[in-house]
């Protein structure tokens, strides 16, 4: 989006003083049955998880605590485990995709969840499926369009701008308010108000530091109950154990982080957006890498051939999560248009030598006065299943109006093309398959291998003849102690 | 956060257009007290929580406890590798030791005791490895110098013939680096942090003819998400960030000036001479200072609310309401206005709000 259209869009949303839809459709398929959710509170610093809760979003979480989260008891995470494998297996085993709502630092947890219990021998084996499963949903986070992790605010940010600034929308508790004002309050004062409260998986700093002091205080009366007798455990003024008062605020803590996000979804749900009908698509995209990579323990791609598939496959993504924006939802095509990567033409020549066969030429009159069209750029016909490549771009010489000829590579036959003197929408978002490229060029490799990939390397020359390397690379290979063949 | 030290340093450099933060910086004062003066007790949260601090501590200590027979620090073992030394085999000089009898006469001490090392670095004698805790010294203004204490120097031995032996600034941060990214925002502050460590060693290498063989570079040690276990060293090139500390030392200066004059008329405290230091509300500002949510009441009508993004395309002294009038078809009356009004109506139109023109 624009920068311009952002900030428009923030002015209006202050001076009507509740969020402004940024799209006409939403991005996100209906929720599946028993989506789940998860939230956390977390120890500030070491971003371990304190307190889940865990459950249907629509219903009731369990909730469960550790008190003393720095040690490395993760029985507070049996739940979790539990109720998550079981719900991704059921998913899957009933051919419906997987949902999980959850907030930013909630799945910031989930990941490094991944990283400290994965291959932790020291750890049982419940946890260490655990941290697979969240190692898989925090990789599936990444994938332009996926459909099973919904992380509240990004989503949220998607699909509004507050009256407030984007650093501020950060924060959930501001970005609600904009979304369901509180009768009586205006949605900036409520804002301001819920501004005081952290809302990212954190307790307020004063129950965090009262924690803290709580935890040194219940260790020394562990420590002394496990030592001479249970009855010595001193007591708060209130009358209860320094754990269990940890434990109370912890519960309290995680709950207000789940009602935050229910709140989230209910005010997405507001929004009354009509499901993009390119979710369907990337429905199920999530449904096939889920149900592969569910019954692999595979690790995040590292190695350069892995990397490279996986920047592939997210370009692609992109491009074609970009593609179903433009081409379902009119408010993403009006900014495009803004933006001249969308323009609107009238057919004013057709070029077919041969009836329904290749060559095809469109001639297109556009009276757009921003266009990013230029000569090689690949358009494709909203509402249509043509897309041509661009031969020429001029002006007709009238201000403001300028030719466009397009040779077809899709959609040559009469009944497919627009015809002479239709007005059509024409987008730069034409998808292309890197992947078939990319497939190609490792068929060739195998076939012909570089000779880099051989591997078949000569020990590095050794003493005082052997030669300086003048080159950059050269010298590496020399530190490396490899030198091609 | 404090503005003392190289921290003020830091928070100028992150907004220096505001003249308000760089007349705190300068006379040392803490936000949170001169929030209180201005508009009583400050409602809610400051500081850093103690989970943290404990964990920064903690991170600490790990890396500077001393391991084995030979009492090898943990912090080396680290280092090591990356700067091409034996962990065994390093020398460290750690600062801590030296204690006087108040903060003032420890900080002179250490001073003297790192000078010293930096002597001897320059008539080539045997120097230690590593420096934990040392002492550089900044000046920020004619009479106003500041201590500046980095985690740790590393020694960084030549690799080409024209390059010399010369100390790093090392930072160590206890958050947590996963797949090499650390949050974005501790990382800023980190960068800019060891910016002001690098001028001070720059300062300081001055005096002993080494100021051509300081870097504009620095090594940050994170945690794993596997507890408190450090990370390799990342060394980065801080050229941006000197050059944005170097300007916040200037605006400092100018700020020191501007007080100077202000005082004349007005020798009062700093927080009379409020109304006529002018701010920067940008958003940023939330995380540097106690005095943003009056900045931002006070920037209430203006674009700069809506954000850094919206201030730059709107311009940040922009009344909201005249822009909502131009939006409403009001009649630009300035040249800036003219300009700025048929790009409010594309836009909405974009959004759907107003048909296309």
């Amino acid at each position: 989006m624009s920068a311009m259209i952002d900030a428009v869009g923030r002015l209006l949303a202050w001076q009507q003083g509740s969020a402004v839809p940024i799209r006409a459709t939403s991005a996100l398929s209906e929720d599946p049955e028993g989506a789940l959710g998860i939230a956390v509170v977390r120890l500030a610093g070491e971003e371990r998880i304190q307190a889940i809760a865990v459950g249907p979003i629509t219903g009731e979480p369990t909730i469960s605590v550790s008190w003393n989260a720095l040690d490395r008891n993760t029985r507070h995470l049996d739940a979790l485990a539990r109720t998550l494998d079981r719900y991704l297996r059921y998913s899957i085993a009933s051919g419906q995709v997987p949902r999980l709502w959850t907030g930013a630092a909630a799945l910031k947890c989930l990941e490094l969840l991944a990283y400290r219990y994965r291959r932790n021998p020291n750890t049982n084996g419940r946890i260490r499926r655990l941290a697979a499963l969240c190692g898989l949903l925090a990789h599936e986070a990444c994938y332009p369009g996926q459909q099973v992790v919904v992380v509240a605010e990004d989503l949220l940010r998607a699909h509004v701008v507050t009256g407030q600034s984007a650093d501020e929308d950060q924060h959930l508790g501001t970005l609600l308010a904009w979304l369901s004002p509180s009768p009586g309050t205006s949605a900036l004062e409520e804002a301001n108000r819920r501004a005081l409260q952290p809302a990212s998986g954190l307790l307020e700093r004063l129950v965090d530091n009262r924690i803290e002091r709580l935890r040194v205080s219940a260790k020394r009366q562990l420590r002394g109950g496990a030592t001479k007798s249970r009855r010595r455990i001193r007591v708060q003024p209130a009358g209860k154990p320094s754990r269990e008062v940890i434990e109370d605020l912890l519960r309290e803590g995680v709950r207000r982080e789940w009602d935050l996000l229910v709140e989230a979804r209910r005010a997405f749900r507001g929004l009354r957006l009509p499901v993009s009908p390119g979710t369907k698509f990337l429905d199920r995209l999530s449904f096939d890498r889920m149900s592969y990579e569910l019954g692999e323990d595979r690790s995040l791609p590292s190695r350069p051939h892995a990397l490279s598939r996986y920047i592939s496959e997210l370009e692609h993504l992109l491009a074609l999560v970009e593609g179903f924006d433009v081409r379902y939802d009119r408010c993403v095509r009006e900014r495009k248009r803004a933006e001249g990567r969308v323009f609107m033409a009238e057919v004013v020549g057709v070029v077919q030598p041969r009836p329904n066969r290749k060559p095809c030429m469109l001639l297109l009159r556009t009276e757009q006065e921003i266009l990013r069209v230029r000569e090689g750029t690949r358009l494709q016909v909203l509402d249509a299943r043509v897309d041509g490549r661009v031969t020429v771009v001029r002006s007709t010489g009238q201000p403001g109006e300028a030719l466009v000829e397009l040779e077809l590579k899709r959609g040559v036959r009469e009944r497919d093309r627009p015809p002479l003197g239709a007005r059509v929408d024409l987008a730069d978002t034409v998808l292309l398959d890197t992947m078939v490229r990319q497939r190609q060029v490792y068929r060739e490799m195998r076939i012909a291998p570089p000779t880099l990939l051989e591997r078949k390397l000569t020990p590095p020359p050794s003493g005082a003849d052997a030669p300086v390397a003048a080159d950059l690379l050269d010298f590496l290979d020399d530190l490396r102690g490899m030198t091609p063949q | 956060m404090s503005l003392k030290g190289a921290r003020g340093i830091v928070a100028v450099s992150q907004n220096a257009g505001c003249e308000l933060l760089a007349a705190m910086v300068s006379e040392q004062v803490e936000d949170l007290e001169f929030y209180t003066r201005l508009a009583g007790p400050y409602p809610g949260e400051y500081g850093e929580r103690a989970s943290t601090m404990r964990r920064g501590k903690q991170f600490e200590r790990v890396l500077y406890a001393q391991k084995g027979s030979r009492r090898a620090f943990a912090l080396c073992e680290t280092l090591g590798p990356t700067f091409g030394y034996q962990p065994q085999a390093m020398r460290v000089l750690d600062m801590r030791e030296i204690e006087g009898s108040s903060v003032l006469e420890t900080a002179d001490l250490r001073l003297r005791r790192t000078r010293q090392e930096l002597q001897s670095l320059r008539r080539g004698e045997p120097v230690a490895h590593v420096i934990l805790q040392p002492q550089l010294s900044l000046s920020v203004a004619p009479g106003d110098t500041r201590f500046v204490v980095p985690d740790a120097l590393v020694l960084v031995t030549g690799v080409r013939p024209e390059r010399q032996d010369m100390y790093m600034p090392l930072e160590i941060k206890s958050c947590i680096v996963c797949r090499n990214l650390a949050d974005s925002s501790s990382k800023d502050r980190a960068r800019r942090q060891a910016a002001v460590e690098v001028l001070a060693l720059t300062q300081e290498a001055r005096r002993y003819g080494l100021y051509e063989r300081v870097r504009n570079r620095a090594a940050f040690v994170y945690a794993t998400p596997r507890g408190l276990t450090p990370t390799p060293p990342f060394i980065e090139d801080l050229y941006a960030e000197t050059a944005e500390v170097n300007r916040a030392l200037t605006v400092l200066r100018e700020a020191g000036n501007r007080l100077s004059e202000l005082r004349r008329a007005n020798p009062g405290p700093l927080e009379s001479l409020t109304p006529q230091l002018q701010t920067n509300y940008i958003d940023r500002c939330k995380a540097l200072c106690a005095l943003a949510s009056l900045c931002k009441q006070e920037a209430a009508p203006r674009a700069a609310v809506l954000g850094d993004s919206a201030s730059a395309v709107l311009g940040s002294d922009t009344e909201l309401s005249r822009l909502i009038e131009l939006l409403q078809g009001a009649q630009p009356q300035s040249g800036y206005e003219a300009q700025l009004t048929p790009q409010l109506l594309e836009a909405a139109a974009g959004l759907g709000y107003l048909p296309a023109a």
